[in-house]
């Protein structure tokens, strides 16, 4: 009798919390997941700084009373850099977590296959920083970019290249979606506006710490032009070792990186004298033109780290902005009145209007205009800001030079 | 020539790591797995003393191998003595308990590297500034911290060649390799014997670390790579080779030179592999390993 008893108790109390923690979840706040690398081979670097501008965009969102009336939470999970971790975290939110709709996404790898997890669970994904097209040409209606595309900077890379005259490029490219496929489009598109210039790529290991074999190569014959496509930390190991062998940056040679690595917080504690005259695109200068929220969230995240903002940090900003503006728009957070928000929607992002290009390719439900500048840093420790925009014509502030 | 130059090099840093390794082997009888993280821990203690306290990098090598000694020591007495001070005979302790343990400290210090020192690359001061570089006799430009590296370490792999295989201590260490309760019996303590290796072994990796650090960046995952080619070495020398595991770590990073030069780039690490296997399958004792069998 005591036993029944007990058990009875023990049932209504598991019977009372779960009605109270169902309750608790209907009125309780929009969870939204948030899928980054936080661990190597990861870039935790770029992972961290993208959490950083989807915070800000949360505390904002919250401070203006929230989404649909409720207050927005986000729960992040680590990919480690790693495809599979990447997939897993994904269904982890998904099914255990229970979110409404995912943003994040660093290294196209990784991307490609969170994109199948949220294509299958028909859970819209906004991606903060993949540039592969690879995913983009997929075709997949859950999937909206803010962040830019390879084929955008390899328009970006290739005009440059052209306007410089050269006649032989060879580009170092990590063997990751994001690197071959930028290089692949690099190559391509130079080849459309500039046939006679010559250019090759070749295929480096992402984990490798020395590429001497390979400067070696270049050594022998030096292009005019040495174009890296490399995350941190192995983007930072070969720009010091092509300086350390005298390969580039040279009268002869110039290096041009066309993976933003001069935005990145800790460019200059790994980089130093090799810096010095290295060209490199940048999604963000601090001379550049932003919206009114862009200089807010400028002003937020300086005041809260001391630093300027990176290009990931208003990446992480705007897919978080426009996925909560969707929301809004459908009103509810079902997929797909969700989806068809993002798909129909105009939003101020950070650095521009942002709405999706709906034709099929690379540029499938992209935000296409994002902006971009190539830059040149003319000394060592120079900040971003000071460094000299050298392309394209209409942004330039100062003429190249080289060593 | 350049490629032969580089390679060599290469070799030299490795030789570093593989020598403490093949050491433990020789002596302790155990794989470390964590190897690679006292590279890693060289690295960060070398980059972090150099810019935080602003000390002349080469007095922070002193401290790096200082620092490499005492972790050795706390990591013997702490996780390696409870495998083998129960058992006499080497053959009585368990190999997977050693291979669990080591490999444990290895995901622990590597996470404990990221919460400590946070997720950004670190890469210290060269041991002459990285702006100046040396032309070798018109043959290779490179800069003078990759040179004066090698003279140092080349230097340190030549003095611990040395004191193993000639000086009374190293006598002693070749006594416990050889068979640890005979040396025992002959009255050498072979716990302090395996205390001093275990640590001598950790500051070689850490010192190759620190001199690699301007070149490659201290970050958690640094000594991966290196420790793997380190096992590679090991294993071609001959396990517990002392002259193997040097000239093994010279014929793997002239041989990776050459092939990712002359053959490709994209299978530079397989290189050794291959190696590996053609050894195990027509010379598994290594270079200068002795064919043995345990009864």
């Amino acid at each position: 009798m005591m036993k029944r008893r007990a058990c009875a108790t023990i049932l209504l109390l598991m019977g009372g919390w779960v009605f109270w923690s169902g309750v608790g979840y209907a009125a309780g706040p929009i969870v939204i997941g948030s899928v980054e690398p936080f661990s190597p081979p990861g870039s935790i670097a770029q992972g961290s700084e993208a959490v950083a501008g989807i915070k800000l965009a949360v505390e904002m969102i919250n401070e203006k009373g929230g989404l649909l009336g409720r207050k927005v939470e986000v729960k992040f999970e680590d990919s480690m850099g790693i495809p599979e971790k990447g997939r897993a975290a994904t269904e982890k939110l998904i099914v255990k977590e229970k979110v409404s709709l995912i943003v994040g996404g660093n290294h196209s790898s990784v991307c490609m296959a969170m994109s199948e997890v949220a294509h299958s669970y028909k859970v819209p994904f906004v991606n903060v920083n993949c540039w592969a097209d690879a995913i983009r040409e997929k075709g997949y209606e859950e999937w909206f970019n803010t962040s830019v595309n390879n084929s955008r900077i390899s328009v970006g890379g290739a005009e440059f290249v052209k306007s410089l005259g050269v006649k032989r490029v060879v580009a170092l490219a990590e063997n990751t979606d994001f690197g071959i496929g930028l290089a692949r489009g690099f190559q391509k598109y130079l080849k459309t506006i500039a046939p006679e210039i010559q250019c090759k790529y070749t295929v480096l290991d992402r984990e490798a710490k020395d590429f001497t074999p390979a400067i070696l190569e270049l050594k022998k014959d030096p292009p005019d032009v040495v174009v890296t496509i490399m995350d941190p930390p192995a983007g930072y190991i070969i720009i010091n070792q092509l300086y350390e062998y005298g390969v580039a940056p040279t009268s002869k040679t110039l290096l041009l990186d066309l993976d933003a690595l001069a935005e990145l917080p800790d460019f200059w504690d790994n980089i130093k004298q090799a810096g010095k005259y290295l060209t490199g695109i940048a999604l963000f200068h601090p001379s550049m033109k932003l919206t009114d929220l862009g200089k807010e969230v400028r002003k937020r995240h300086r005041q809260k780290t001391g630093r300027e903002a990176s290009r990931v940090v208003f990446q992480g900003f705007d897919a978080i902005w426009l996925a909560a503006k969707a929301v809004e728009k459908a009103g509810s957070l079902e997929p797909d009145a969700v989806i068809k928000a993002m798909r129909e929607i105009k939003v101020e992002g950070t650095r521009g209007t942002i709405s999706m290009n709906l034709e099929k390719g690379p540029f499938f439900q992209q935000w296409v205009e994002v902006p971009y500048s190539i830059i040149q840093f003319t000394e060592v420790q120079q900040p971003l800001a000071k460094a000299p925009i050298v392309f394209p014509p209409e942004q330039k502030t100062a003429e190249l030079v080289r060593p | 020539m350049d490629v032969l130059i580089t390679g060599i090099i290469m070799g030299t840093f490795y030789a570093l790591l593989a020598l403490g390794l093949s050491l433990i082997f020789g002596c302790l009888k155990v794989v470390n797995f964590a190897h690679g993280e006292f590279f890693m821990i060289g690295a960060y203690v070398y980059a972090l003393i150099a810019l935080k306290v602003g000390m002349n990098p080469f007095l922070v090598l002193i401290w790096v191998v200082a620092f490499g000694l005492i972790i050795g020591l706390i990591v013997e007495r702490l996780l390696m003595r409870p495998l083998y001070q129960k058992y006499t005979e080497w053959g009585a302790m368990r190999d997977e308990y050693a291979i669990i343990v080591t490999f444990g400290l290895s995901l622990f210090l590597i996470n404990l590297a990221n919460q400590i020192f946070g997720p950004y690359p670190i890469s210290g001061p060269g041991l002459m500034p990285m702006k100046e570089r040396v032309l070798l006799g018109n043959i290779l430009m490179m800069s003078s911290h990759r040179l004066i590296a090698f003279c140092v370490g080349a230097g340190v792999l030549i003095v611990a060649f040395v004191l193993v295989r000639y000086s009374p201590w190293g006598k002693i260490i070749q006594a416990v390799s050889q068979n640890r309760f005979g040396a025992s019996i002959a009255g050498i303590n072979s716990t302090k014997v395996s205390s001093i290796v275990f640590a001598l072994s950790s500051a070689l990796a850490g010192l190759a670390g620190a001199l690699l650090c301007p070149i490659f960046s201290a970050e958690p995952f640094v000594g991966a790579l290196p420790a793997v080619k380190s096992f590679v070495i090991v294993v071609l020398g001959g396990m517990g080779s002392v002259p193997g595991s040097i000239l093994g770590a010279y014929l793997l990073g002239v041989l990776e030179q050459f092939g990712a030069v002359y053959i490709s780039y994209t299978y530079r690490d397989t290189f050794g592999f291959v190696i590996l296997i053609l050894f195990l399958v027509f010379r598994p004792q290594g270079l200068f390993g002795e064919k043995a069998r345990e009864v």
